[in-house]
C-alpha cells in the first residue's frame, strides 16, 4: 500500500466521519453526498482487496459506477429547481443503469475497467454542474457566495471531472501506443485527492439552517 | 521530436488550456454572481424606497381628502348656521334695554368674527383653494391671519423672481409651512414669526424662523413625541417631492426650518 493512497483512504475516512458527525445538519444533498463518499471508501478498500487476489480490481467499478452516478444524479436532481432539469435527471438515471448493464455484458466485460460509463458519468456530471452554475447565478442568495456549499461542491465537481476526463482520454491514448501511464495514475491520485479536499470544504461549511433547498 | 511525443505534447497543452479555461470559467462566475447580486439589493432598495414614497403619497392623500371633507363642513354647515345666527340676530326688533341691545350688538360683532375666521380656516383647509392661491399667497394668507391673531408679529419676505411649481409640489411645500407656523404658535413662545420665499433659477428656498425659545433637537433622533413627529412628517414630506430639509434651533434664541427644492426647468415643474 503506497502512501498516496494511504493518504486518500484517510482523507476519505476523515470526510465520511465529518460527515456523519454534521449529519443532523446537513442538507439532503448533502446527507447523500457524505453516503457516496462512504461507499467510494469501501469500494476502493474491496478494490484495493481484490487486486491482491486476483491481480484486478475492475468488477468494484463496474458496480461502484452505477452506485456513484446514481449518487450525483440524486444530488444534483436536489439541487436543481427547475422541474425539467429534475426530470431529465430521473430519465438519466434509468438510462445509465441500463446502459451500464448493457456496457457489462456486451462491451466491457467484468474483468476490463468500464472507461465507457465512467466518459458518460463524467459527462453528466459536467451537464449537471454547469445547470447548477445557471442557477445559482439567477437565484442570489444573501450568503457570499465564497460562503455557501453547494458553489464549492460545484466548482469540485465541475473541475475535478473535466479533468478526469481528459485523464481518461490521454489514458487510452498512451494504452494505445503502450507508452507509459505511471505519470498519469499518479495525476488521478491527486486529483482525487484535491477533489476530496474541495468537497471537505463543501460538507464543513454545509448548514441546514443557511441553504434553502426545495424538497 | 517525434510525432508520438508531439500528440502527447498536444494533449498536455489542450488538456491544460481546458482547465485553465474552466478556471476562468468560475473567476467569471464569481464575478458576475457579486455582481447580479449587488444589483438585487440596488433593486430591492429601490423598490422599498417606491415602496415607501407611495405610501407616504397615499397617507398624504387621505390626509388633504380629510381636510377638504373638514373645510366643506365648516363652510357648509358650521358657516351656514352661523349665518343664520347673524341674520336672525340683524333681524331681532331694537329693544328698550339699552344694556341687552349692546350685549346683542357684541354677539352680532362676535358672530360676525367667527364666520370670517371659519372662512380663513376653511379657506387655508381646502386644497382646491390652496393650489388655486399659489405657494406664495397661501403663505400670505396664512400670515395674515397669524397677524389677525395679535399674537405675534409675522413677516413675509420674498427674493428673487416669482414662478409657480407644479401644483402638487406647492401644496406639499404650504403643509410643511402650516406645520412650521402651527408649531411655532403652539410651542416656541415667539414674539417674531418671519418667512422667507427665495426663487433662484434652479432652486426654491423657503426658510421659517420664530425668535422663541428654541427646542432641543438631539431627543428627536431617539423617540416619537406629539412634537417630533411634526417635524418628521414636515420631513418625510420634503422628501417626497425630493426636496432637502434642514432645522436649526438655539435654546432661547429660535428655531429655523429651510427647505431646498431643486427645479427642473425640463420639466412640469414649473407653472408660470
Amino acid at each position: 500500500m503506497t502512501i498516496r493512497f494511504l493518504l486518500y483512504l484517510i482523507l476519505l475516512v476523515y470526510l465520511f466521519v465529518l460527515g456523519l458527525i454534521r449529519f443532523r445538519k446537513l442538507t439532503l444533498p448533502f446527507q447523500i453526498l457524505t453516503v457516496l463518499i462512504g461507499c467510494t471508501l469501501v469500494s476502493e478498500i474491496i478494490s484495493r482487496i481484490l487486486i491482491n487476489i486476483f491481480k484486478n480490481s475492475s468488477p468494484v467499478y463496474h458496480v461502484f459506477n452505477i452506485v456513484n452516478f446514481t449518487g450525483y444524479a440524486l444530488i444534483y436532481y436536489f439541487l436543481l429547481q427547475s422541474r425539467l432539469s429534475r426530470k431529465i435527471i430521473l430519465l438519466l438515471i434509468a438510462g445509465a443503469v441500463c446502459f451500464s448493464v448493457f456496457n457489462t455484458v456486451f462491451l466491457q466485460s467484468l474483468w476490463s475497467f468500464p472507461s465507457n460509463f465512467l466518459l458518460i458519468l463524467c459527462f453528466l456530471n459536467i451537464y449537471c454542474s454547469l445547470l447548477l452554475f445557471r442557477q445559482m447565478l439567477h437565484d442570489n442568495e444573501d450568503i457570499d457566495i465564497l460562503r455557501q456549499s453547494v458553489f464549492w461542491f460545484n466548482c469540485a465537481v465541475l473541475l475535478f471531472y473535466t479533468a478526469i476526463f481528459l485523464n481518461w482520454s490521454f489514458y487510452n491514448y498512451l494504452v494505445r501506443n503502450k507508452l507509459n501511464t505511471r505519470t498519469i495514475s499518479t495525476i488521478m491520485y491527486y486529483l482525487n485527492i484535491a477533489y476530496y479536499i474541495i468537497v471537505g470544504v463543501s460538507i464543513h461549511i454545509n448548514n441546514r439552517k443557511a441553504v434553502p433547498v426545495k424538497r | 521530436m517525434n510525432s508520438s511525443s508531439g500528440e502527447i505534447y498536444f494533449f498536455i497543452v489542450v488538456g491544460n488550456a481546458i482547465l485553465i479555461g474552466l478556471i476562468g470559467f468560475i473567476l467569471y462566475f464569481v464575478f458576475q454572481y457579486r455582481r447580479r447580486k449587488a444589483e438585487s439589493i440596488r433593486e430591492s432598495q429601490r423598490m422599498e424606497e417606491k415602496f415607501r414614497q407611495t405610501l407616504l403619497q397615499t397617507q398624504l392623500e387621505i390626509q388633504e381628502q380629510t381636510l377638504k371633507t373638514i373645510s366643506q363642513e365648516i363652510h357648509d354647515n358650521i358657516g351656514q348656521a352661523l349665518t343664520l345666527a347673524k341674520l336672525n340676530l340683524n333681524t331681532m326688533l331694537p329693544v328698550v334695554d339699552e344694556q341687552l341691545q349692546q350685549k346683542i350688538l357684541n354677539s352680532k360683532e362676535l358672530v360676525g368674527k367667527a364666520i370670517g375666521d371659519l372662512r380663513d380656516l376653511s379657506h387655508s383647509l381646502d386644497t382646491d383653494y390652496v393650489q388655486e392661491m399659489g405657494l406664495q399667497r397661501a403663505i400670505e394668507y396664512e400670515m395674515e391671519m397669524i397677524r389677525k391673531a395679535g399674537t405675534m408679529k409675522a413677516i413675509f419676505q420674498v427674493q428673487g423672481t416669482p414662478y409657480r411649481l407644479n401644483k402638487q409640489k406647492e401644496l406639499i411645500l404650504f403643509r410643511i409651512v402650516q406645520e412650521a407656523f402651527n408649531n411655532i404658535i403652539k410651542h416656541a413662545d415667539a414674539k417674531i414669526l418671519k418667512a422667507v420665499i427665495t426663487y433662484f433659477p434652479d432652486t426654491l428656498k423657503l426658510e421659517v424662523s420664530d425668535d422663541g425659545k428654541g427646542v432641543d433637537l438631539s431627543p428627536l433622533n431617539e423617540t416619537a413625541t406629539n412634537f417630533g413627529l411634526g417635524i418628521r412628517n414636515m420631513h418625510k414630506r420634503a422628501q417626497l417631492i425630493g426636496a432637502e430639509f434642514n432645522m436649526n434651533s438655539t435654546l432661547q434664541a429660535g428655531t429655523a426650518i429651510t427647505i431646498f427644492l431643486p427645479v427642473e426647468t425640463n420639466t412640469d415643474d414649473l407653472k408660470q
